[in-house]
């Protein structure tokens, strides 16, 4: 059930948990958000819930014996003791993180809690945020349980701060109009994973299924921009769903995606792609790390650091740190060298984005060196390779794919997102939400009643 | 009331999913006692009105009478079901299909004893026989007659070739006469891994036999097969799955020859979808098999069916299906050869970890149908020793997802069909 688009979720656990969550007054809501979520968390996940509620605790823990009104005068002693916490706490946090980690590279994969690398990473912003003196209250056990656990985040994200939950309030209130807004956020993120990426994302099986050494040059490049297109889709409506679901529950909305394929340049690109994770690595790595301000050689070495701890964060496969290797790169020249193009020449951001960022996210998704390599040379076919068994490969599958493809550019412009989000309280948006919803409900239904969605032949 | 009025007008898409929620809840209660009947819904998992869009993908409304639904068109079983009424299902058509008396016509009946009774006497010199030209030597299966007593034994005469339809699938009994070597592939054995679910199988000693009329009759006479060229498929028809469906491009058929396919297509659907009918030369629209095999001749067809089914109990169900489609073409072309090709097994990753998708239940399935092959019009034809190793698993390097070959692999199969022909 840790799925968003899942009949069990969206008929039986929502529902359920927000009558019970709105009933409830507004001081018990954090306990309740904590108690759902954990039975959330626990439904798909067993025994893993263990692990979540450890560190749970133990980070609350830290947290509350190291909180001090942010600018009393401290002895030494305390401010070395607070040090010392701090960091063992987040040594600790790294290491359960890195071990699990191993143990699913190297063990058994489902060892991996799920979202842990997001919780995790909560905890550790929790905890130096403390150290910082960046919360002006003692955080509540039950709020800071809720803000560790709370279900829309827990799986993919969004990375938010304890801050941004506002959990100094007294308790927490629900509007009509957070709960309507919400509701279409999550519907549109709906729509956007289970229509668009989930659809678009079945090319990319048909070409590893064919074979890399088989499929045209056309066909390679298609096949970069479904997968692109997938991950994109799959990311940006999940972590709508996740900002609407926050906002049912009287949280703000968390952005966690501004049109990266918009972007004017790679840099830009991930100033807009994952926000919150972009921003978690610049406050707690690159910034304490010494960020740009010590020179050009020590801020390279800054940006490869953050980058290649980027790609380990991602998956632990040799694929996803040469992944992160590349995109440190790309990041450092467009930095030092290309820095003046871009903002001379217009669109040539633009158009680094939609070249280099799809051959990035091959990288991201073939784990195989050799099938890597062997993609490439499909790619950019003058590099010699295998010979093409059906040239035409790639007409057949733009007769099929070609609907997809045209809604997924339009959605990458911004004005086509803000077009429906401006009119998302007309009457033709309600219909059309509505439409939205019972259509991916029905492709929702019917893969679970096949229960083998994947495996169609 | 003003009040609600307010509240309402502020939560408009929580009302509308609200409200057509509600109403698609009525439509389920509605059919509950037609359309929906046979549905089966967890409350605690999914709500009542998913029977509602679960009946839309399967053409099911309110109104369909369950029973008129189930004649034509098997439904597909919900996979996520873990109700133990399938094994129940498993064991009544078991039941009923030891039952030899059960077929449709009186005269079924009077012609099944004297087999039973021959089965009874020949059973130890016609057992070899039949498992060196179905088994190749995996030997793990022992086959058990349990005949009932009857008198009067009298040889099968020959009888002449007739298109008889309706007559019983599985008899528990040996078959008269075995189809010598060279005539039909032998179905390639695969090893077991123990992880098949055996609400997809059927009980270890079913035995399918051949018929001794009609059809599926076997006959004193036999085509053997033997190597042609391209050429031979230029009047072929290939009918599949996702796997026909590569083959197509990537085959390197010859130009004039014809496929129809669609991915996750099944026996128990072939009939009913829209289809694509492409031709080698690279022209395809969409249309149904139906349509097809009306308005063109074939004189080779070929069956290539069997995977997507795998997760549906059971194989006497499959078998029985089969059977019933190659009826029909048959009637269609009564003039084509028709080559049951057996499934193609899959890699050991899979067939040692997926409890559906696996070369157990593949083999046990490919055995069934190779029984059907008659070796006169029908044929059964096995490319696996093509493709796997000696344990009979797909070999990794063809694949990607260890059930489809890849792109450049598909000469494998063409191959094959090169070598294994039938020529009359």
């Amino acid at each position: 059930m840790v799925l968003f688009s899942s009949m069990e979720f969206i008929f039986r656990f929502l529902p359920v948990f927000m009558i019970v969550y709105w009933i409830t007054p507004s001081r018990y809501k954090s306990a309740v958000l904590f108690g759902g979520s954990i039975l959330f968390y626990a439904s798909g996940e067993g025994l893993l819930v263990l692990v979540l509620l450890f560190t749970t605790l133990a980070n609350y823990l830290v947290g509350a014996v190291n909180w001090d009104k942010p600018g009393r005068r401290r002895s030494r002693g305390l401010k070395a003791q607070r040090r010392q916490y701090a960091l063992a706490m987040v040594g600790l946090d790294i290491a359960i993180l890195v071990g699990f980690k191993l143990l699913s590279a190297f063990v058994r994969p489902s060892l991996l809690p799920i979202g842990i690398s997001f919780y995790i990473f909560k905890m550790i912003s929790f905890q130096m945020d403390i150290y910082w003196d960046r919360l002006e209250e003692q955080p509540g056990f039950m709020d800071t349980a809720a803000y560790f656990t709370m279900f829309p985040q827990l799986t993919q994200g969004p990375i938010m701060r304890f801050q941004e939950g506002r959990f100094y309030q007294e308790g927490r209130r629900v509007t009509l109009r957070q709960v309507e807004s919400g509701l279409v956020y999550f519907v549109m993120g709906l729509g956007m994973k289970v229509l668009l990426a989930d659809r678009i994302g079945l090319l990319w099986n048909d070409i590893s299924r064919v074979g890399y050494d088989s499929i045209s040059t056309p066909l390679a490049w298609m096949g970069a921009f479904a997968y692109s297109f997938q991950l994109y889709f799959d990311f940006w409506g999940y972590s709508l769903m996740a900002g609407g679901l926050g906002m049912m529950l009287g949280f703000r909305f968390i952005e966690n995606f501004d049109h990266p394929y918009a972007a004017n340049g790679i840099a830009d690109f991930y100033r807009r792609w994952h926000k919150t994770l972009g921003a978690w690595f610049r406050d707690y790595i690159y910034i304490p790390l010494g960020g740009s301000r010590e020179g050009a050689l020590s801020t390279m070495g800054n940006l490869m650091i953050v980058w290649l701890l980027t790609g380990f964060w991602h998956g632990s496969s040799w694929n996803f740190i040469l992944w992160g290797l590349v995109l440190g790169v790309l990041i450092v020249m467009e930095k030092f060298i290309f820095r003046w193009f871009i903002d001379h020449i217009p669109f040539l951001g633009t158009i680094f984005v939609w070249i280099l960022i799809p051959l990035t996210w091959v990288i991201f998704a073939i784990t195989d060196l050799k099938s890597l390599v062997l993609y490439f040379t499909r790619l950019f076919p003058f590099f010699g390779g295998a010979v093409t068994v059906y040239s035409l490969d790639f007409v057949d599958y733009l007769k099929d794919y070609w609907p997809l493809f045209v809604s997924s550019i339009l959605l990458c412009v911004p004005s086509t997102f803000n077009l429906i989000v401006n009119f998302r309280k007309s009457r033709a948006a309600i219909i059309v939400l509505t439409v939205v919803f019972w259509i991916s409900v029905y492709f929702i239904n019917s893969s679970a009643a096949n229960a083998f969605m994947y495996f169609k032949f | 009331m003003d009040n609600l009025k307010k509240i309402l007008t502020k939560i408009p898409l929580l009302l509308t999913l609200v409200l057509t929620s509600l109403a698609l809840s009525l439509v389920a209660y509605a059919g509950r006692d037609r359309g929906y009947r046979d549905y089966e819904v967890d409350p605690a998992q999914e709500p009542f009105l998913s029977v509602v869009l679960t009946g839309l993908h399967d053409h099911v409304y309110p109104w369909t009478d369950p029973d008129r639904k189930t004649e034509k068109e098997e439904p597909e079983p919900e996979a996520g079901d873990k109700t133990e009424e399938s094994s129940e299902a498993k064991e009544e058509e078991s039941g009923e299909a030891a039952e030899p008396s059960e077929g449709e016509g009186g005269s079924e009946n009077a012609e099944a004893s004297p087999e039973e009774t021959s089965s009874e006497e020949g059973e130890g010199t016609e057992e070899p026989s039949q498992e060196e030209s179905e088994e190749e030597g995996q030997g793990e299966e022992t086959q058990e007659a349990e005949p009932e007593p009857e008198p009067e034994p009298e040889p099968e005469p020959e009888k002449p070739w007739e298109p008889t339809i309706g007559s019983h699938a599985v008899v528990l009994q040996n078959q008269l006469t075995a189809i010598p070597d060279g005539v039909c592939s032998p179905v390639v054995g695969a090893k077991d891994y123990g992880v098949a679910d055996s609400r997809y199988r059927s009980p270890e000693d079913t035995v399918y036999n051949t018929d001794t009329e009609g059809l599926f009759a076997m006959r004193n006479f036999y085509y053997l097969q033997t190597s042609v060229d391209s050429s031979y498929f230029s009047d072929a028809l290939f009918i599949g799955d996702s796997r026909t469906g590569g083959f197509s491009i990537y085959g390197n058929m010859n130009e004039n020859c014809s496929f129809i396919y669609k991915e996750s297509l099944s026996v128990y659907t072939v009939f009913s979808e829209m289809l694509t009918y492409r031709k080698s030369n690279g022209t395809s629209y969409s249309n149904t098999l139906e349509e097809i095999l009306t308005t063109n001749t074939f004189d080779k067809i070929y069956i290539c069916l069997g995977v997507n089914e795998l997760g549906i109990p059971d194989t006497i169900r499959y078998y029985e299906r089969y059977r019933t489609i190659l009826e029909r073409i048959h009637e269609m072309q009564p003039d084509a050869i028709l080559y049951i090709q057996g499934v193609m097994h899959v890699s050991e990753k899979k067939s040692s970890e997926d409890d559906t998708y696996n070369n157990t239940i593949i083999v046990e399935r490919n055995k069934a149908v190779a029984t059907l092959a008659n070796g006169w019009n029908i044929f059964y034809i096995d490319m696996n020793s093509a493709v796997c190793d000696d344990n009979g698993n797909l070999l990794p390097e063809l694949s990607s997802d260890g059930v489809h070959l890849y792109g450049s692999q598909y000469g494998r199969w063409t191959e094959f069909l090169k070598g294994h022909a039938i020529v009359r």
